[in-house]
């Protein structure tokens, strides 16, 4: 009987976040669109830096209105009124987050891949645009995970705040290895040690804030 | 199956400003008892430790019979839960509402939830986000009744409505009563309001139950005496009262333990009870908390 309320639970946060999610996906591949298809070097940069954004805002529209803003709304103690524990309801909200965010941003990210493939765009790009999306998906795990431990508002913004810097930072970084850099604009893509290390501490950070965010939820006694 | 809806012992909870001690309660199934408690009391403290949305640091809890927070799941099938802070999604309509309940409950009674809507003036189309704060409040109650459940549990329910709207509130919640194997805890500090509907008073402050019993009995026990106290005349120290004040030669006096053997004892003492007045449950509520605070903080 639990586990047909869980499913609901988290069918429900599905629902209410389909607007964001359908507005996100829209949004998305018509800023991919314009990247790949605008015809000029312009176009291409505002395109895909449009693209980025539109990642980073499904994230944190997502995280703030199916956690946070329950939290704040009080909705919470509607949902937590039912038959579920607190840490089920906590674990909904994390499986419908992850699910969420998972399904519009494979899609999203294997559209942009497919493209740089099958275009003239140099294919030298798809390290650095997986790395980019491997980091957009790190910003969201540890974004779901504050919001899931912690009841700040302050805190959020802080994850809010470095996540969008540390992307600028990323960017240069990587840009500035040579191994990197210099071969962005080849016809070939090259997985150099320093894209492969990249994705290795994303995917790790990413598997840590979920699993802190997991024990949080075991550990916390306090929901309201 | 318990005969108790609610059983309490020993529940304590600490935060940094604020702590709920020692708390002992019990409430029978088809009962209804009223929580008092000024603001800052303790009343959303206790019902949200009750509901498992905070875990006590001390003590047992159990709900229908069941050990909280260990089987929270299993017992809320059988609670509804109503309270002034409570919100629903802003952007969905009161039918999806209807229909997510639904689709939980196996017992939700579609009819009578058709009923409250007519009654309460809803419409299933209304976006939550247009409902005034009255009809909103209605629509918590209406997603909780028509479940059907066991016990009642309402935080301030009837906070911030209008008169009307606190009407037609505790109407309807006099009609669940007639359903005497259903429970309710509601929680106020509208005095008036409790004394309508519960057989139970229970009277909290600052953290702890200062008095708990049926209502009758705060009702019959609780007495102002006005005595002419000549002079030279002291009135001695009688057990139950809990207030005496003097203005020339006129003292008022608050019992708890109202008695024919009172007045006697006053009348031997020198003094002469001019009236004897009843006391209602705001003003019983009053004299027990402050009498409380001066037996804590003198």
């Amino acid at each position: 009987m639990s586990t047909s309320v869980l499913g609901r639970l988290i069918l429900k946060d599905f629902y209410l976040a389909w607007p964001v999610i359908a507005g996100s996906m829209v949004l998305g591949f018509a800023m991919l669109g314009l990247a790949l298809f605008g015809g000029g070097q312009v176009t291409f940069y505002v395109g895909s830096v449009s693209f980025i954004c539109v990642l980073i805002l499904l994230n944190v529209f997502l995280v703030s209105s199916t956690v946070a803003q329950e939290k704040k709304d009080r909705v919470i103690l509607f949902v937590l009124s039912l038959p579920v524990s607190t840490t089920q309801y906590a674990l909904t909200k994390l499986a419908s987050s992850l699910l969420a965010f998972v399904i519009p941003f494979v899609m999203l990210g294997a559209a942009a891949l497919l493209m740089i493939g099958l275009t003239a765009i140099p294919h030298g790009l798809i390290p650095l645009t997986v790395a980019v999306m491997m980091y957009v998906y790190l910003y969201f795990c540890i974004f779901l995970a504050v919001a899931l431990a912690a009841d700040s508002a302050v805190w959020n913004t802080v994850v809010i705040i470095c996540g969008n810097v540390m992307l600028n930072f990323l960017i240069a970084w990587l840009l500035n290895r040579p191994a990197v850099g210099a071969t962005a604009k080849g016809p070939v893509a090259v997985w150099s040690s320093e894209i492969i290390a990249t994705l290795a501490v994303e995917f790790i950070g990413s598997v840590v804030a979920l699993a802190a965010a997991l024990l949080a939820i075991l550990r916390k006694k306090d929901f309201v | 199956m318990s005969d108790l809806a609610i059983e309490l012992d020993g529940v304590g909870k600490a935060y940094r400003f604020f702590t709920l001690s020692e708390v002992n309660l019990t409430l029978p199934c088809g009962q209804i008892m009223g929580l008092v408690g000024p603001n800052g009391a303790g009343k959303s403290t206790l019902i949200r430790i009750l509901m498992s949305f905070v875990r006590q640091d001390s003590g047992q809890v159990r709900v229908l019979g069941r050990a909280m927070p260990e089987e929270q799941a299993a017992a809320k099938w059988d609670i509804g839960y109503v309270s002034e802070e409570m919100r629903l999604y802003a952007y969905a309509t009161l039918g999806w509402h209807m229909r997510f309940i639904a689709s939980i409950y196996p017992g939700w009674d579609a009819p009578y939830a058709q009923t409250l809507l007519k009654r309460f003036n809803l419409r299933p189309q209304q976006q939550i986000k247009s409902l005034s704060h009255g009809e909103r409040a209605k629509a918590t109650l209406l997603l909780m009744l028509a479940r059907r459940p066991r016990l009642l549990v309402l935080d301030e329910p009837t906070t911030g409505l209008d008169p009307v709207a606190r009407h037609e509130m505790l109407t309807e919640l006099m009609d669940v009563l007639r359903d005497e194997r259903r429970a309710i805890l509601f929680s106020s500090h509208n005095t008036q309001d409790v004394e309508q509907i519960s057989d139970q008073i229970t009277f909290i402050d600052r953290g702890r139950i200062i008095d708990s019993s049926d209502k009758e009995t705060f009702i019959e026990h609780w007495r102002r005496l006005r005595l002419d106290v000549p002079d030279g005349v002291r009135l001695p120290v009688f057990p139950g009262v809990v207030d005496v004040a003097v203005n020339g030669r006129v003292a008022t006096v608050t019992t708890n333990a109202q008695s024919p053997q009172l007045l006697s004892a006053y009348t031997r003492a020198g003094a002469t009870v001019v009236e004897v007045q009843r006391m209602t449950l705001e003003e019983i509520f009053v004299a027990n908390v402050m009498a409380s605070r001066k037996e804590r903080f003198p």
